[in-house]
């Protein structure tokens, strides 16, 4: 670390970086530059906190005047005000008397507090960016995870037992986003036995912006039905392809060239429960040379060890992405992995997650009353760590990633390890030094 | 190419680099700043940096520590892996404005606009010297007598009603805000209580009435505008020398009749006046920002909204007398079309407190959140000027039947009519003449500076000529300027207004 030279005759301006975030709780600190991730926490050190209180409270420009001599004598000072320099979280320039402050926009900060009242004033479909049709409950498979994993990520599964959506609702349901750019997720079952499937590309072609549009299936589905691939890439859709551990090799293969040969994009969702499914799943990456896939830890109430070491983040981690100051406001007061979606099951009822209770039925309910019904009272979209515990406490909340269905599915999110690499006491830098950025 | 990052120092001498894409403002230690200034002149930075020897660097006679210099150099390198010095090419400027309309936004945004706007007559009690639809401008529609019908108001009324997405049998649950336009609105008093009955009977306490008057008919109107808790704007240029473009038809002034009026107002109606009454004074050369501001401040107790003179449709023969009205004939060497310089100052001072508000708003990294725009993810592409998609904020009715998405839209962009028994607005038609004009102005608009931080609206601009010309657009000195005034005011006045803006 440099050495900060200080003349005790002299003032000086600390004057924080315009992309840091600030968070405080309880006597702990954090300042996070979103260039570079890196991130200083300080943890029960009273002066640095009394220091940036200001900027929280008062919204004051995140600048700090100081005197030499203050910088000299205080250690606490000192060492926070030579960290922050050398992290390129702030600059430290001579302040002479006469001299003006520059102006520095308020910080994010984590005690930022967003209204979502405009939210509610504005057009309520606008908020809809998202939309997961449940076309029927008829599928010819019984997997044991079906239930469970629906409400842990998006997939095939059982929400609406044999029922299929009724045509007209979902003609209607297509008119309303018709245009809008959202997108657009259907599930089963198994989609390939709804017996309007035709009609999706009809009720989809006139629109000039078109919607992003998935179809989820199992992979023995798709097997089972391969004629129906082309018609997707008519449509422009393209196919998640559910890959649970019991599902063989050779099924995944015959799916993807028969994709392949069907000209439709495909991305293949692999369950991982334990070790042996991610590397089996890498290696069918390998030799296939799959371009377009994801991962979905499930967890099955027998798996928490997994969870735990594979699954729940690190901080280190976490700050590698650097979150975007955009993403970590947000995060504040809306959970980004549900907000703006809605699920619509096969008998017509809103919802804004498989596991919530719904919001109204198609038949006495438009798409903006739902949404609107979800942003007046509803909980899932504005389910944010800084609700929950041990998350409320913690400085990191609102660089986490949102809360996740599987967090949810296991009633614990303790299993983190970001709290765990809290200092007892002072000044830690978190976050992967950057080669290139240092001389 | 266009460089999006923008260097300059505010007059108190702290030097800044602001982004003009990313919305940055981004306070520079001087080694940065000669270092980001090497880099947009197309020199070596790094070569700079390779060449500090010793413990010192000596720059602009002041000297700096080594390490400082260290700093310096990776915060640059920091800025430039995370594509700080970007530039954008007229090609990408014209696909990141190659937003488009459809149908269904524009019936979206009337569906859930906040606000309509009748303009209940084209009479009116005074004729203004400078008045916008009076003899200074060019008129684009056909303007006398005509008073707005009930029927056709209704009928927009129940046309929004039926556009709510209310669910079926619960009524209209949408708030509106009913706002009432002239000519003079008072003077047809029975349509206003016709209007304002019906939105009431409509709407509840959802609706909300807004009206903006010259005052002079208030004792006999006011019991309708109290009972209903109107927002009420009046037109007062301040005193009586600052008022005295406001005149009658026989030329004699206005000032002494609406004075005492707005006083009796205030005495019969203390809680009202403090509450729903705002003034809008024009500024001539009869008064100044200050007079105009102390004169209200102590009648009222109230700090008005100021605005100048418009410019737009002004008669080419009548620039003489409008320039004297505006306040000062003598810009030497000015362009014979320009406003004067009296009047841009007048103009930079009246509008920085709101410039600096916008910049504010648009700029401050918490602005995130503050709006659902925020929470959602971000369009890749917009549209090309500052115009606003059409009713989001308000649906305008002229007295004719005419529907504009703003009253200071020139008539003769209606974009529907309505009649005593049928709205004839073509939501297609709409978006494709929408689209027709972005069309038409992306390639004036790509390669301006401001084009993603655009004020202009795009029915100010004359579509028509082979090369659309923009008075707005900036030269690379006048934008740079225009963020040293913002960035100058907000060194000395940053704080209040952040509290203001609840930011």
């Amino acid at each position: 670390m440099s050495t900060l030279s200080v003349d005790g005759q002299k003032r000086y301006r600390v004057i924080i970086d315009s992309h840091c975030y600030l968070n405080t709780r309880g006597s702990a600190v954090l300042l996070y530059n979103s260039l570079s991730g890196r991130t200083l926490v300080s943890f029960d050190a009273p002066r640095c906190a009394e220091l940036v209180r200001p900027w929280v409270s008062d919204k004051r420009a995140p600048i700090l005047e100081l005197s030499g001599q203050e910088l000299i004598e205080d250690s606490e000072v000192r060492a926070f005000v030579e960290i922050l320099r050398d992290e390129l979280l702030a600059d430290v320039v001579e302040a002479p008397p006469s001299s003006r402050a520059p102006f520095q926009f308020p910080l994010i900060t984590g005690q930022h507090q967003i209204s979502l009242d405009e939210a509610e004033e504005c057009p309520p479909q606008d908020a809809v960016i998202g939309l997961s049709i449940y076309l029927t409950g008829r599928c010819g498979r019984r997997c044991g995870f079906c239930t469970t994993a629906f409400r842990q990520f998006p997939c095939c599964g059982m929400f609406d037992a044999a029922q299929d959506l009724d045509a007209r609702h979902l003609e209607r349901i297509l008119k309303w986003v018709g245009g809008r750019g959202v997108s657009l997720a259907f599930f089963g079952g198994d989609v390939f036995r709804y017996p309007d499937l035709g009609v999706i590309g009809e009720l989809l072609a006139p629109w000039p912006v078109a919607s992003p549009t998935r179809f989820h299936a199992h992979c023995l589905n798709v097997l089972a039905d391969i004629g129906r691939l082309e018609a997707l890439a008519a449509w422009g859709a393209e196919l998640a392809v559910l890959v649970p551990s019991d599902v063989p090799d050779g099924a995944v293969v015959d799916v993807r060239e028969a994709a392949r040969a069907a000209r439709v994009d495909i991305r293949m969702d692999f369950i991982l429960e334990k070790n042996e499914d991610y590397f089996r799943a890498s290696r069918l990456e390998e030799r296939l040379g799959l371009e377009n896939l994801s991962f979905r830890p499930l967890y099955n109430g027998r798996n928490r060890g997994y969870f735990a070491e594979n699954v729940f983040v690190r901080a280190e981690e976490m700050l590698a992405n650097k979150p975007a100051l955009r993403a970590i406001c947000a995060n504040a007061v809306v959970n980004r992995l549900a907000f703006g979606r809605l699920f619509i099951s096969s008998s017509g009822d809103f919802y804004a997650s498989p596991s919530a209770k719904p919001l109204g039925n198609i038949a006495e309910c438009s798409l903006a009353e739902a949404a609107s019904r979800e942003l007046a009272g509803g909980h899932v979209w504005t389910r944010t760590r800084g609700q929950v515990e041990p998350c409320r406490d913690c400085v990191f909340q609102d660089l986490c990633p949102p809360l996740t269905g599987y967090e949810e599915v296991l009633g614990q999110n303790d299993l983190c390890h970001v709290r765990g690499a809290y200092p007892g006491k002072g000044l830690t830098i978190f976050g992967a030094p950057d080669p290139d950025s240092r001389s | 190419m266009i460089k999006d990052y923008f260097l300059f120092t505010t007059t108190s001498g702290n030097r800044y680099c602001f982004h003009r894409r990313r919305g940055t403002v981004l306070w520079c230690h001087p080694l940065l700043y000669h270092a980001i200034t090497l880099h947009r002149a197309g020199q070596s930075a790094d070569e700079w940096f390779a060449s500090f020897h010793g413990d010192f660097v000596h720059l602009d006679d002041k000297l700096f520590a080594r390490s400082d210099a260290e700093l310096a150099q990776r915060r640059f390198l920091l800025l430039r892996q995370n594509g700080f010095f970007s530039e954008t090419s007229e090609e990408e400027a014209v696909l990141s404005l190659s937003a488009r309309l459809s149908a269904s936004d524009i019936e979206t945004a009337l569906a859930t606009t906040p606000q309509v706007v009748f303009e209940l007559t084209e009479r009116c009690n005074l004729r203004c010297d400078y008045c916008y639809f009076g003899y200074h401008y060019i008129q684009s529609g056909p303007r006398s007598d005509q008073d707005l019908d009930f029927a056709t108001a209704k009928t927009l009324l129940d046309y929004l009603v039926r556009l709510s997405p209310a669910p079926p049998g619960s009524g209209p649950s949408r708030r509106l805000a009913v706002a009432f336009f002239g000519g003079e609105p008072l003077l047809p008093f029975s349509l206003l209580q016709q209007i304002v009955g019906y939105a009431r009977s409509v709407f509840g306490e959802r609706a909300r009435f807004q009206i903006v008057t010259n005052g002079l008919l208030l004792p006999e109107r006011w019991d309708l505008l109290v009972r209903n808790d109107f927002d009420l704007l009046i037109s007062l240029d301040g005193d009586e020398t600052c008022d005295a473009y406001r005149r009658f038809k026989d030329g004699t002034p206005s000032y002494e009749g609406v004075i005492r009026n707005v006083r009796a107002l205030r005495e019969r109606h203390p809680s009202y006046f403090e509450r729903h009454v705002s003034f809008n004074a024009i500024l001539t050369d009869r008064g100044s920002v200050n007079s105009v501001r102390n004169f209200f401040a102590e009648e009222f107790g109230k700090s008005p909204m100021i605005s100048t003179l418009m410019e737009r449709n002004l008669k080419p023969g009548d620039r003489a007398s409008w320039t004297t009205m505006v306040g000062d004939a003598s810009a030497d060497g000015a362009r014979a079309d320009a406003p004067p310089e009296a009047a841009r100052k007048m103009l930079v001072e009246l509008s920085m407190p709101s410039m600096a508000r916008r910049f504010l708003s648009q700029h401050a990294p918490c602005r995130f959140g503050n709006s659902l725009d925020a929470l959602l993810p971000q369009p890749d592409v917009r549209m090309p000027t500052g115009v606003c998609r059409p009713f989001e904020n308000k649906v305008f009715l002229t007295a004719r039947g005419e529907i504009l998405p703003c009253e200071q839209i020139d008539r003769c962009h209606a974009l529907g009519r309505v009649s005593a028994t049928a709205v004839d607005l073509d939501f297609d038609s709409v978006a494709a003449m929408y689209n027709r004009s972005f069309d038409r102005v992306r390639a004036t608009c790509r390669s301006c500076l401001q084009a993603f931080d655009c004020l202009q609206c795009i029915f100010n601009l004359d579509l028509k000529q082979p090369r659309i010309e923009c008075s707005l657009a900036p030269s690379e000195e006048e934008y740079s300027g225009w963020i040293v005034e913002v960035i100058d005011y907000l060194e000395l006045n940053g704080s209040n207004i952040s509290e203001d803006q609840g930011i």
